[in-house]
């Protein structure tokens, strides 16, 4: 077996609150080897964007890891120097966020931003011109050069969500996290960008956590999924197994919510009852 | 009464019309949000208007609502809204409860949700009630609890957030509710109670609705009737049976087929 990318162990966080610390994410485990697709899915305030905010050392001010240990390459991230830290982000690590209308810089031509992001890579500015081109180029943006003299705000949300993509692949990350990339866009859009991030994926080989609550997209994109309710880890293992028998009572759940998945037009959907609840953990 | 007088008509728009003015070096040029559109919505039902972004549905109903100048003609009940202003406005506008997209932030963060819910009687000069008890009656309408009213936004998940957008918009008793993306950015199951909670409301005070979405899977469930929207025109509408069984345009079976689902 080969070496994991990513590997958390018993990952343990809090946040500080008036009362004392309130656990997030209750010890969770996570590996990822190199090019392996991870869904993650799971409800408002299950501990998905504390994860990935743990993983890129981008947590709140109140956050504290609390216990765990988070190891990329091998190498220990929390306990990495902030330079360090900072380096990889984008270059090792890259995301992808779920507002493409507040991701990028409004004041600042998108070809600026392209060129910035590469500040890391011994090439002249030629050369990542051409690169970035090349790349929204590959995202599917129809007039590169022209787009590189725009602002984020001439383009669509789809076209921004594209160019998201692009700016996250550029510099050709080993790990991309993508958090509900799709949730603002259309259905129709929504397939496109799947479809391009799951190219981008075969092409480069990277790795990607792809976070959602559309069981559907996650489906269409990941070979594992990963289960997650209170911070807690309930289920986890390849997707296609889970998704046809879950084994977990939320995992059931979920997906019985999913007004997608019920065969019968029904006057009253399902939902996830508090007494339902109660038996989750 | 025969079933198709105008009395079981709640609204009805016909040959809609809106028109944005857009600047640009050669001068003022109309951008044509809305074109010719006609709908119409029955007594206790449920229509849902689909289509993607940018395809006018949020003009449309801002149109019906009166908060757009447009041309066509909207009889909401019977009265023609088109073309009135003032007092007459504002009386037919009450007749209609909106409930904007992005609840959180369509309320004030500074304002409590009590203010909120009982904007709507100041906004029509409603003054023999008393707000604190016409508010505890609409939070209990929409299942939240009547401490709520003390809360503000920031206070609120995305579902309760919802669930204030739809106390508010019930608040002058409208025979209509006007729903922009009702459930967007909300989980699978919060979004079921949301969709149970307009089905209830429409079963027990005969609400008609009008929801805007780009959710296939929710409008199968909850809409009686389907509109599909494309560049600012309703390209195809019928009984939800026959738009999802048997869609006549191509756009409506493009969408259809977009839509993803998790494979059984």
């Amino acid at each position: 077996m080969t070496a994991p990318l990513l590997e958390i162990r018993d990952l343990r966080v809090d946040y500080m609150g008036e009362g004392g610390p309130v656990p997030a994410l209750h010890g969770v485990d996570l590996t990822i080897a190199p090019g392996e697709t991870l869904g993650i899915v799971g409800e408002s305030g299950c501990g998905k964007s504390t994860l990935i905010s743990a993983i890129l050392r981008l947590m709140a001010a109140n956050a504290r890891v609390s216990g765990g240990s988070i190891r990329f390459d091998g190498r220990d991230m929390l306990a990495l120097p902030a330079r360090e830290m900072r380096l990889m982000r984008g270059k090792d690590i890259s995301i992808v966020f779920q507002d493409p209308m507040q991701t990028h810089n409004p004041v600042i031509p998108i070809g600026r931003q392209l060129i910035d992001i590469q500040f890391r890579e011994p090439l002249s500015r030629r050369e990542k011109y051409a690169r970035a081109v090349a790349m929204l180029e590959q995202v599917e943006l129809s007039e590169p050069e022209r787009h590189m003299r725009q602002y984020p705000f001439e383009l669509s949300g789809g076209m921004r969500q594209r160019l998201a993509i692009a700016m996250a692949m550029l510099c050709r990350p080993r790990l991309l996290i993508a958090d509900e990339p799709t949730t603002a866009l259309d259905a129709t859009l929504e397939i496109q960008i799947l479809d391009k991030l799951r190219d981008l994926q075969r092409d480069t080989g990277c790795a990607v956590i792809f976070i959602s609550h559309h069981l559907g997209a996650v489906a269409r994109l990941c070979e594992r999924v990963m289960v997650m309710y209170r911070g807690h880890v309930v289920e986890e293992g390849r997707l296609a197994p889970i998704f046809a028998a879950p084994a977990h009572a939320y995992t059931r759940a979920l997906m019985e919510c999913d007004p997608a998945a019920l065969p019968e037009r029904r006057r009253i959907l399902p939902s996830i009852t508090d007494e339902m609840r109660r038996s989750f953990l | 009464m025969t079933p198709d007088t105008a009395s079981d008509t709640v609204l009805q728009a016909r040959g809609l019309n809106v028109q944005y003015g857009t600047s640009s070096l050669f001068g003022r040029r109309p951008f044509h949000a809305v074109r010719d559109v006609s709908l119409q919505l029955g007594r206790g039902e449920i229509l849902a208007v689909i289509g993607e972004s940018g395809s006018g549905k949020t003009s449309m109903l801002r149109a019906m609502a009166g908060l757009v100048p447009a041309s066509g003609s909207v009889m909401i009940e019977g009265r023609e809204m088109i073309g009135q202003s003032g007092r007459a406005l504002r009386a037919l506008r009450g007749r209609v409860g909106l409930m904007f997209q992005d609840p959180v932030g369509s309320l004030s963060p500074r304002l409590t949700v009590r203010h909120a819910v009982t904007e709507p009687f100041r906004i029509h000069g409603v003054k023999d009630r008393d707000l604190d008890a016409e508010c505890a009656r609409l939070l209990r309408m929409v299942g939240l609890p009547a401490d709520f009213a003390g809360r503000y936004p920031h206070q609120l998940s995305g579902g309760q957030a919802r669930r204030v957008g739809v106390a508010r918009a019930l608040a002058l008793d409208p025979s209509v509710i006007l729903a922009d993306e009702p459930t967007a950015g909300l989980d699978v199951s919060v979004q079921g109670e949301l969709l149970n909670l307009l089905r209830g409301l429409q079963d027990r005070l005969g609400i008609s609705m009008l929801i805007i979405t780009h959710n296939l899977h929710v409008v199968r469930h909850i809409a009686d009737r389907i509109a599909i929207a494309l560049d600012g025109e309703i390209v195809e509408q019928g009984d939800n049976g026959r738009i999802l069984t048997a869609p006549e345009h191509p756009f409506t079976r493009a969408l259809l087929a977009a839509n993803l689902h998790v494979a059984r």
